[in-house]
C-alpha cells in the first residue's frame, strides 16, 4: 500500500525493520511533499517523531499510522542539524518537534514556536547529543 | 463604553488537580478561557538519557518509572522491543501471566483516574470507593512481585515469578465481586444529574482534530476513532482473547467517561479468560532463556514496539549498536499528546469547566515529562 502511494518519488530505500514494519529512507527536501501525500493516501496519524544522534549526522524518524488500514510506516531521513517543520500538515508535530530541538538541537525551519519544552530555557547544550558533557551546576544535588 | 482587559492567570505548578506539575498559562476574558499555554518539564529526568549509560537489564527497573501508575505496560513494551532484537519469544505461559497483570493494571490506572477525576469535579466520596478496590488489587501486585507500583516483575523473555494456586484463588474471588463493585459506582455515578450536567457536550473533541494531534488510546476511541494497539498489530498476544473494544463518538467528557467505564468491565472478561488459559499451560517454563545480565549484548539492529497503555499508545523505539548499552531509548506516550491538545481544547470553555476536562484527558505528568 504504502510502496504504492510512494512511487513517484525517485531515491527511496525500502528496508524492514526487526519488527516487520516498513521503514522508508528518504531525501530530506522531499519530506514535505512525501508526508502530505501519505497523509492524503490514509496515513491520518503521525504517532511519533524522534530523533538519533550518529556523530556524524542525525537521523529523524516520523512514525505514521493509518486508522483505517491499521498500517504502520517509519520514514527516516538524514540532516546535519536543520529540516523543514511539518506542523503544517499534523499540529502533533509541534511538540515532538520542540522535544527533539530541546534534547537534540535540531532546528525546524518555519516552526511556529521553537524554544526548550522539557528543560530549563537557560539550560546550555543538548543533552541527547553524544558529545554532550553532563557538568550542570542544577545536576549536582547531594554536595 | 466599556473596556475589557484580558486577566492572565497562572494555574499550577503545584495545583492537586493538575495530576502531577503541570502549569498552565490561562488567558481569561470574564470567565471564558481565550488561551491556554500549558508548560510542562516539571518531572523530567531523563528516562531517555538514563538509558545511554546502563546495560540492558540495568535499565528494566527505570522502564516502570516512566509512568507510575501503569508500570507493567511499560516494561512490557521495553521487554518485547528486547525480545524481537534477540530473536526470541517469550514463552506462552509467561504471555498469560503479563496479561492477568497487565489488566488488573489498567484497571488501577482507570481506578486511579475515577477517583481523581470526580474529586477535580467536588465530589469526595467515588475515590474512597475507588480505592477500596485498587487496593485490593495493589494487594494481589504486592503478594506477586513485592511491589505495589514500580512492579520490575517482567524480564526479557518471560516473567520473573510464577503465580501460586493462592493467588490465582484469591484473583479469581476478586473478579467474581468486581462487577458488584463496578455497579456500584455506576449507581453514584452514571446517572448522578450534577455529573452530567459538568460533563456531557463539555471539552468535545471531534475526530479529525483527535487524528491531528495523534490522541490515542480512550481519548480517540471517545471520539469514534476504532484505534487499539492490543488487535490492530501485526502480531499481538491479544489475538487468542475475544473482548469488545468500546466506542463512542460523541468525544465530550462524559464519553470518555463511559468508554473509560466499559474498558474496566472488558479487562476483568480478558482476565477471566486468562487464567482459564493458564491453567492449562501451568507446567511450562515462566522464562525462555536465562541472560547473563553483564555480557547481555544486542546486535546493531533497531526495532519499535508499539503498546496499548491505559493513557494511550505507548511507543517503545530501542536502537541497540551492538554493545550491552542501549545507543538510544525513545518513549512516546500517550499523555504528552493529551496535553498538547489541551491548548486547543480548552479555549472557549469557562474556567470551571477546565477541571473536567483536565480529569477526563487521563494525563499523568510523569508519563509526559518521562
Amino acid at each position: 500500500m504504502c510502496e504504492e502511494i510512494l512511487k513517484k518519488f525517485e531515491n527511496l530505500v525500502f528496508t524492514k525493520d526487526k519488527a516487520q514494519n516498513l521503514v522508508v529512507e528518504i531525501n530530506k527536501d522531499d519530506l514535505i511533499l512525501i508526508v502530505k501525500n501519505l497523509k492524503d493516501n490514509g496515513f491520518d496519524m503521525l504517532i511519533c517523531v524522534s530523533g538519533v544522534d550518529f556523530r556524524d549526522f542525525i537521523e529523524i524518524y516520523y512514525f505514521l499510522y493509518s486508522t483505517k488500514l491499521a498500517q504502520k510506516v517509519i520514514l527516516k531521513t538524514k540532516i546535519i542539524d536543520e529540516i523543514e517543520s511539518i506542523w503544517k500538515i499534523f499540529k502533533s508535530a509541534d511538540w515532538f518537534e520542540r522535544e527533539i530541538f530541546d534534547l537534540l538541537g535540531v532546528k525546524f525551519a518555519n516552526h511556529p514556536n521553537l524554544k526548550r519544552i522539557l528543560l530549563p530555557e537557560d539550560w546550555k547544550g543538548y543533552p541527547l547529543r553524544k558529545n554532550y558533557v553532563a557538568n550542570d551546576i542544577r545536576l549536582v544535588w547531594n554536595d | 463604553m466599556t473596556k475589557t482587559e484580558m486577566l492572565k492567570l497562572n494555574i499550577g505548578p503545584q495545583h492537586p488537580a493538575t495530576h502531577g506539575v503541570l502549569r498552565l498559562l490561562v488567558e481569561l476574558e470574564g470567565e471564558i478561557i481565550k488561551s491556554c499555554e500549558p508548560i510542562i518539564g516539571y518531572l523530567h529526568r531523563g528516562m531517555e538519557k538514563i538509558a545511554e549509560n546502563r546495560s540492558y537489564i540495568q535499565y528494566l527497573p527505570m522502564v516502570d518509572r516512566v509512568d507510575y501508575l501503569s508500570g507493567f505496560f511499560n516494561s512490557f513494551g521495553y521487554c518485547t522491543a528486547i525480545e524481537e532484537l534477540l530473536d526470541i519469544e517469550p514463552t506462552q505461559k509467561a504471555n498469560y501471566i503479563r496479561i492477568i497483570m497487565m489488566e488488573f493494571n489498567r484497571i488501577t490506572s482507570h481506578l486511579m483516574w475515577l477517583g481523581s477525576m470526580l474529586l477535580d469535579l467536588g465530589a469526595t466520596s467515588p475515590l474512597f470507593y475507588a480505592f477500596r478496590e485498587r487496593e485490593s488489587i495493589l494487594e494481589l501486585f504486592e503478594e506477586y512481585c513485592g511491589q505495589r507500583m514500580m512492579f520490575n516483575a517482567f524480564t526479557f523473555g518471560g516473567v520473573k515469578f510464577d503465580l501460586t494456586k493462592n493467588w490465582l484463588n484469591k484473583a479469581e474471588k476478586l473478579i467474581e465481586k468486581m462487577p458488584k463493585y463496578f455497579d456500584e459506582y455506576e449507581a453514584i455515578i452514571t446517572k448522578n444529574p450534577i455529573f452530567m450536567d459538568r460533563t456531557l457536550r463539555i471539552g468535545i473533541i471531534k475526530k479529525e482534530v483527535a487524528l491531528d494531534y495523534s490522541i490515542t488510546g480512550a481519548n480517540a476511541r471517545a471520539s469514534g476513532i476504532d484505534l487499539d494497539f492490543r488487535i490492530n498489530n501485526k502480531k499481538s498476544i491479544y489475538s487468542e482473547f475475544k473482548f469488545n473494544i468500546p466506542i463512542k463518538i460523541e468525544g465530550d467528557c462524559y464519553a470518555r467517561y463511559l468508554v473509560r467505564f466499559a474498558e474496566m468491565r472488558e479487562s476483568l472478561e480478558i482476565i477471566k479468560q486468562a487464567i482459564e488459559k493458564y491453567k492449562q499451560v501451568k507446567n511450562e517454563p515462566i522464562v525462555n532463556k536465562k541472560f547473563n545480565s553483564v555480557f547481555l549484548k544486542i546486535p546493531n539492529e533497531q526495532t519499535t514496539t508499539y503498546t496499548e497503555a491505559p493513557r494511550g499508545l505507548y511507543m517503545c523505539q530501542v536502537i541497540a549498536d551492538g554493545t550491552n548499552k542501549p545507543y538510544r531509548i525513545k518513549h512516546r506516550t500517550g499523555s504528552f499528546s493529551s496535553i498538547q491538545l489541551l491548548q486547543e481544547l480548552v479555549v472557549g470553555n469557562t474556567l470551571a469547566n477546565l477541571m473536567p476536562i483536565i480529569g477526563s484527558l487521563d494525563f499523568v505528568l510523569p508519563e509526559a515529562d518521562r
